[in-house]
C-alpha cells in the first residue's frame, strides 16, 4: 500500500492525467472503433434492389437460359430479372449494339454477352451500369460459370446433380483446445483476431502512457517543481506517485474500452440485428483469460512506466529523452513481434521463454491466455518473475531517480550512474 | 540547555571530483534568524538540500529539531528553493492545496489558510487561475506561502528576494519579520550581505564548502572590530586616494564616495596610519576605528565580494 503521502501524488497525477483534451479524445476514440467496426458496414453496405439484365446467347445452344435461370433463382438481397434473346446466325454483333444502346439509355441496368466459342473457352462479358460492383458482377460471373460448367458436363456424359452430390464440402471447424484438454473454446480464426487486437492494445497503451511518465518527469525536472516537491517526500515516493497515478489514469482508460465492448457484445447483436446487419462472430473468452490479461497488463505497465521513469529522470534535455525512448521501446516491440510467432506455435520453446522473461511476458502470456495454451503453473511462475522484477526495477528506478533527477547537464555515464546507485 | 534547530558535523557532499561542502559544522539555534552567507558555488544550497534530505551527505552527521532528518521531521520544516518552479497546469489554489498536503496538512484544514495568505499576498482573485498566467513574482508568493502554509518551526529560505521588485521585498520583508517574532526559527540562505545584515540575528559564511565565520552577528563584528578604519575626505582627489590605497598600514580599502573603509594589515597601528596620511597632506574630515559591516567581514574572509561568481570555483 502506498503511503499517505505517495497518495497525494498518485491523486494529482491521476488527476492531472485524467483532465487532458488527450485524455477524453483516446477513451473515446476506443470504443468509438469497436461501434465503426460493427455498425459502419451495415449502414454503408448497398440495399440491394433488382437488376434488370438481357442474356445474348450467342452459342444458341440454350446456354442463355440456363445462365438466366441461375441469375433468377439467387435471391439475396441483390436480385436480377433476365430475359434470354438468342439472335439469329450473322445478327449478334447488331443484336448487342441495340442491347447496349438500351443499357446506355437507362431502360435495362446491362447485358451478358455469351460468344459462340464460350464451352471452348472463349470470354464471356458482362456490360453494364454497375459493372464496378463486386456483388453485382460476382452474381453474373457466378452464374455464367456454373450454365457453363454443368454444359461439358452434360456434353461429357455425366449428370452434374450426382457430381454436385458428390462434391459437397464435408462439415469443418477448427477449434481451440485449452491445455487441460477442458472443453473447446471459440472458433481459432475469430479468436486469433481477438488475441491481436488484445496485444496491439498493451503494446500502444503501455506505449503511450510510458511516454506519459517520461514527459511528466523530465517537465517536473525541468521547471524544477521537483525541488519543493523532495522537500516533502522521498524520491521513490515521488517516482511510485507518479507511476501509480498515471497508471490508475490508463487502466480507467482501458477499463472503459472494455466495459463499452462487453456491453457491444451482450446488446451489439441485437442493435446490428435490428439494423438488419451480420453479427460478427464474438468468440466466447473465459473468464480467467480476462483476468490473467488485466493483471499482467497492469504488472507490465508499472515495470515499463518505471523504467521510462528512470529514463526521463536521465534525460538532460527533450531530445536526450526522445532518444533514449528507444531504450524501453526495444524489449516492447520484441515482445510484441514475438506474439505473432507465438500466434503459430503457442507451445513452442518461444512461447514458453517469453513468458517468462518478464520484459516480455506482459503480451505473451495474456496472449496464450486467449489463445487457452498456456499451463497454470507457467502462468504462476510468469506472474512471480514479472511482480519481483517489477519490484525490483521500481527500486533500482527509484535510486535512479533520486541521485539524477535534481541533477542537471550533461546526462552522466553508465559507469558513474551505477556508483550513485550503489551509494544513494 | 535546549538542541539547536539544526546542527552539522563534519558534513561532506561531493558532486564527482568537486567538493561541494567540505566537513560543514553548523550549528543554528533555536528561534534564531540565520543568515547563511557565501559566493556562487560556496556550498549553501547543497548544504540546504542535505538538511531536508533532498540529498544524502557523503559524509559527517545532520540533526535537525534533535533528530534525524526524517519524514516526521521534514513536515515540521518549511522550504522556499532557490531553483523555483510549480506545476505550469495546476489551479494556485489546487497547488498550494496540494504542496500543504504533502507536508501532512488535509485539505480541509489547508483550505481556509491558503486562501488567508492569498488574500495577504494580494492573490485571492486568482486563486482558481492556472499557475501559468502568473508573473514570475506571483508565482515565487506562492511558493513562500507554500513554504509557511503548515506554520513548520524551521523556514528555509534560499535566496528569497531574487526575482521580487522592491515593493514585493519589503512586504517579504515584513513577513519574515512577523515570522521571527513568532520565535520560529529561519535559516535564510543568501548572497545579498544587506539583507542579511538588516534580517538575521545569527550568521554563518561560507567559502568552498568550509564555514568560515560563524555566530551571533554582534559577536562576529565586535571580533572582527578595531581593524577597521572610517575615512572621509576632504576635498576627495584622486592623488589623495591613491595615497591612502599606497600605506602599507592598509590592507585593503573599499571606496564609497568620499567616505572610504579601510581594514588594517596585519600588526598595523592605526595611529600611525593617522600620521602618514596627515604629513602626507591628505585632507581628513573623519578618522574612525569602528565595527566592520557584515559586507566587509565577507571581504576579509572570504577575500572577494559575494557577487563576484566563481571567483572562488
Amino acid at each position: 500500500m502506498p503511503s499517505p503521502r505517495t497518495w497525494t501524488v498518485v491523486k494529482r497525477e491521476f488527476r492531472a492525467a485524467t483532465r487532458t483534451k488527450g485524455f477524453v479524445l483516446g477513451t473515446l476514440f476506443g470504443p468509438a472503433i469497436l461501434i465503426a467496426w460493427i455498425v459502419l458496414p451495415v449502414l454503408f453496405a448497398e440495399s440491394g434492389g433488382t437488376r434488370d439484365v438481357v442474356v445474348i446467347d450467342g452459342t444458341r445452344t440454350g446456354l442463355g437460359e440456363a445462365v438466366a435461370l441461375q441469375l433468377t433463382r439467387d435471391a439475396g438481397d441483390l436480385a436480377f430479372s433476365a430475359r434470354v434473346l438468342t439472335p439469329a446466325a450473322g445478327t449478334s454483333d447488331s443484336v448487342r449494339v441495340a442491347t447496349a444502346a438500351r443499357a446506355a439509355a437507362g431502360e435495362i441496368d446491362g447485358y451478358v454477352w455469351l460468344p459462340p466459342g464460350l464451352p471452348a473457352g472463349e470470354s464471356a462479358r458482362y456490360e453494364a451500369r454497375h459493372a464496378t460492383n463486386m456483388r453485382e458482377v460476382g452474381s453474373v460471373r457466378a452464374a455464367v460459370d456454373d450454365a457453363v460448367r454443368q454444359a461439358r458436363l452434360r456434353a461429357a456424359g455425366i449428370d452434374p446433380t450426382t457430381l454436385s452430390e458428390a462434391l459437397r464440402p464435408t462439415p469443418f471447424e477448427a477449434r481451440e483446445l485449452d491445455v487441460e484438454g477442458q472443453g473447446a473454446a471459440a472458433a481459432g480464426e475469430t479468436m486469433v483476431i481477438v488475441a491481436i487486437v488484445a496485444v496491439f492494445v498493451i503494446y500502444f497503451v503501455i506505449l503511450l502512457y510510458g511516454n506519459n511518465v517520461l514527459r511528466g518527469v523530465r517537465e517536473e525536472k525541468e521547471n524544477r517543481v521537483v525541488e519543493i516537491i523532495l522537500s516533502s517526500i522521498r524520491a521513490e515516493q515521488l517516482m511510485a506517485g507518479k507511476v501509480f497515478g498515471i497508471g490508475g489514469a490508463c487502466l480507467l482508460q482501458v477499463a472503459i474500452w472494455v466495459a463499452v465492448a462487453a456491453l457491444a457484445s451482450a446488446f451489439g447483436e441485437n442493435v446490428v440485428e435490428a439494423v438488419g446487419g451480420q453479427v460478427p462472430a464474438i468468440p466466447d473468452i473465459p473468464a480467467s483469460a480476462g483476468l490473467v490479461y488485466l493483471a499482467f497488463f497492469a504488472g507490465g505497465f508499472f515495470l515499463y512506466a518505471a523504467i521510462y521513469a528512470a529514463l526521463g529522470s536521465l534525460a538532460s534535455s527533450g531530445q536526450d529523452a526522445q532518444n533514449m525512448q528507444f531504450a524501453a521501446m526495444l524489449p516492447l516491440m520484441v515482445a510484441f513481434f514475438m506474439a505473432f510467432g507465438v500466434m503459430n506455435n503457442p507451445e513452442g520453446t518461444l512461447a514458453v521463454a517469453g513468458s517468462l522473461v518478464p520484459f516480455t511476458s506482459l503480451i505473451i502470456v495474456p496472449l496464450r491466455a486467449i489463445l487457452g495454451a498456456i499451463p497454470w503453473s507457467q502462468i504462476l511462475l510468469a506472474a512471480v518473475l514479472l511482480a519481483a522484477t517489477c519490484w525490483g526495477t521500481l527500486w533500482v528506478a527509484g535510486r535512479i531517480y533520486r541521485v539524477t533527477v535534481l541533477a542537471t547537464g550533461q546526462r552522466p555515464s553508465l559507469k558513474r550512474l551505477w556508483r550513485w546507485v550503489r551509494t544513494a | 540547555m535546549t538542541t539547536p534547530a539544526i546542527e552539522t558535523r563534519g558534513l561532506r557532499k561531493e558532486y564527482g571530483d568537486t567538493v561541494a561542502v567540505d566537513g560543514l559544522d553548523l550549528v543554528v539555534p533555536r528561534g534564531s534568524t540565520f543568515a547563511l552567507l557565501g559566493p556562487n558555488g560556496s556550498g549553501k544550497t547543497t548544504t540546504i538540500r542535505t538538511l531536508l534530505r533532498i540529498q544524502e551527505p557523503d559524509a559527517g552527521e545532520v540533526r535537525v529539531l534533535g533528530e534525524t532528518p526524517g519524514p516526521r521531521v521534514r513536515d515540521r520544516i518549511g522550504y522556499l528553493p532557490e531553483e523555483r518552479g510549480l506545476y505550469p497546469r495546476m489551479k494556485v489554489r489546487e497547488m498550494l492545496a496540494f504542496l500543504a498536503e504533502l507536508k501532512g496538512l488535509p485539505p480541509r484544514v489547508s483550505r481556509t489558510r491558503i486562501d488567508g495568505w492569498l488574500e495577504r499576498v494580494g492573490l485571492a482573485e486568482r486563486a482558481d487561475d492556472p499557475v501559468q498566467g502568473l508573473s514570475k513574482g506571483m508565482q515565487q508568493k506562492l511558493q513562500f506561502i507554500a513554504a509557511v502554509v503548515h506554520e513548520p518551526e524551521i523556514v528555509i529560505l534560499d535566496e528569497p528576494f531574487s526575482g521580487l521588485d522592491p515593493i514585493n521585498q519589503q512586504a517579504l520583508r515584513e513577513i519574515v519579520g512577523e515570522i521571527r517574532h513568532s520565535e520560529r526559527t529561519i535559516l535564510f540562505s543568501t548572497h545579498i550581505i544587506e539583507h542579511a545584515e538588516r534580517l538575521c540575528d545569527h550568521v554563518c559564511i561560507l567559502s568552498r564548502g568550509r564555514a568560515v565565520v560563524q555566530g551571533e552577528l554582534a559577536r562576529v563584528k565586535r571580533e572582527h572590530g578595531g581593524r577597521h578604519v572610517g575615512l572621509t575626505l576632504d576635498p576627495w582627489t584622486p592623488a589623495a586616494v591613491a595615497a591612502v590605497r599606497s600605506a602599507p598600514e592598509a590592507a585593503r580599502i573599499h571606496e564609497d564616495g568620499h567616505a572610504i573603509e579601510l581594514t588594517l594589515a596585519d600588526g598595523a597601528d592605526p595611529r600611525a596610519l593617522l600620521a602618514r596620511l596627515v604629513q602626507g597632506g591628505v585632507g581628513l574630515v573623519r578618522f574612525e576605528v569602528m565595527q566592520p559591516s557584515l559586507h566587509q567581514v565577507f571581504i576579509d574572509r572570504v577575500g572577494t565580494t559575494p557577487l563576484e561568481e566563481g571567483a572562488l570555483a
